[in-house]
């Protein structure tokens, strides 16, 4: 094609994807598709896109469960902003329940969560450890907010 | 974002050219795919396939390519086949009418078979 | 997944290439409401179709455009709304037309064929009576079980 439209675009700004469901769990597979959808087209290597769908599942999850209460009429708001260094994939919720920061820093036991009710505690653990950056925070709305960033290789 | 996601080669079998696709063939794939068949062509390529690689993703502008080749192939009175593709994209070239103009199998070994036929009948003397 | 009505909304660039994170996104929703393999493949190309034209013609490829889709499932029913920004009108509700004879001889456009294979791919499709200050909007319902060839109603 020699239309120069059909080139990729030059700056970072375009490259963003924004993705509203509701809370009900299953819907975090929707986001998982799409996460690995954008980061295969953007170079990421296949265990790189099974990390970033974990840690994606388990973020959408937590938004469902814990910020939004399962109540189905609140949105869990994902965005994914591509750039040539990486993808950095912000989920937010509505905050009927916010986040207990000290859950943010602590590592589970496997005995303690197999007996523990809160399953939540292993799913931050779990993005921590699979993605490149993580940021925990409240939105000036009043939801909670997860920023999780993973870095291409290059 | 990375757009060039498909892989062209082109191998020749017993007379028979065949264009492998491995990947996505939509509005990126035109000058690869024109090349290759261009470049066959050049070639003296009487009998051609163009087998996919079970592509995910086939548009219609991708479609559209593939139209085009087939208007090359009447022009140039070669012969054209399409294998490899999955049942809905079967479905698909049959329902934009692309089936009636280049014939369509499942698997290249189908298409092969069916090409040797027709180099056969083509080479036998015209019966009266 | 889906027990009552559901809103699902998929907002992404004009450029050619995120209409495969779209159909990622749209054809996980379908295999989770029940719709078999084979109609989820066909969801899957007419939605690719129509964000397609909403990318080239409606926004005219200008990246910086949006392109939002939104689903609406209900138990049986998936409806996707495709809208543009409406930077070029489609002229009228008519789906191409052109026989592939007329293709191959050059005498119309190889191209646009996306309506025509949408038009056969879903049980009801056409564009929306447009809105003052609103871009094209196309819309396609799958039905489950099929109910071909309906009426476009919203």
């Amino acid at each position: 094609m020699s239309n120069p439209q059909y080139m990729a675009p030059s700056g970072d700004e375009e490259r963003v994807i924004e993705l509203h469901l509701p809370s009900r769990l299953g819907y975090e597979k929707v986001a998982m598709d799409t996460a690995s959808a954008m980061a295969k087209r953007m170079g990421f290597s296949h265990d790189r896109v099974d990390s970033l769908r974990t840690a994606v599942s388990e973020a959408v999850t937590n938004a469902i469960e814990h910020g939004n209460q399962h109540d189905s009429a609140m949105k869990v708001v994902v965005v994914f902003t591509g750039s040539d260094d990486g993808l950095i994939v912000d989920v937010a919720d509505q905050g009927r329940k916010i986040l207990d920061q000290t859950i943010t820093e602590r590592t589970p036991d496997i005995h303690q969560v197999l007996h523990s009710d809160d399953k939540g505690g292993w799913g931050i653990w779990l993005i921590k450890e699979l993605m490149d950056e993580v940021q925990f925070s409240v939105a000036p709305s009043g939801g909670n907010k997860l920023r999780m960033v993973i870095h291409l290789d290059r | 974002m990375i757009d060039d996601e498909l892989k062209v080669t082109t191998r020749q079998r017993d007379g028979i050219w065949i264009i492998d696709l491995e990947g996505d063939v939509t509005t990126f794939a035109e000058e690869a795919i024109t090349g290759a068949y261009e470049g066959v062509s050049k070639d003296g390529a009487k009998y051609i396939i163009i087998n996919s690689r079970q592509s995910d993703y086939i548009n219609s502008a991708g479609i559209a390519i593939l139209i085009g080749v087939v208007t090359e192939v009447n022009r140039q009175a070669q012969k054209l086949a399409i294998s490899g593709l999955s049942p809905h994209f079967q479905k698909i070239f049959r329902m934009v009418g692309l089936a009636q103009y280049a014939d369509i199998f499942a698997t290249e070994e189908e298409a092969i078979a069916a090409m040797q036929r027709h180099q056969k009948a083509a080479s036998e003397p015209t019966k009266q | 997944m889906a027990q009552t009505q559901a809103t699902i909304e998929l907002i992404f660039p004009s450029q050619l290439g995120y209409e495969k994170i779209a159909r990622e996104a749209i054809g996980t929703l379908a295999r989770n409401m029940g719709f078999d393999p084979t109609r989820v493949e066909d969801l899957r190309t007419a939605l690719s179709e129509a964000c397609i034209n909403a990318i080239e013609h409606g926004n005219q490829r200008q990246t910086q455009r949006r392109i939002h889709i939104t689903c609406t499932i209900s138990r049986n029913r998936l409806v996707l709304v495709i809208s543009d920004e409406g930077l070029r009108f489609h002229p009228s509700q008519e789906i191409e037309t052109a026989t592939i004879e007329q293709k191959l001889a050059g005498l119309a456009s190889a191209r646009g064929m996306g309506l025509m294979l949408i038009e056969q791919l879903v049980d009801e499709c056409g564009f929306l009576p447009s809105r003052p200050g609103q871009g094209n909007r196309f819309r396609l319902a799958m039905y489950n079980p099929p109910r071909r060839h309906g009426s476009a109603t919203a």
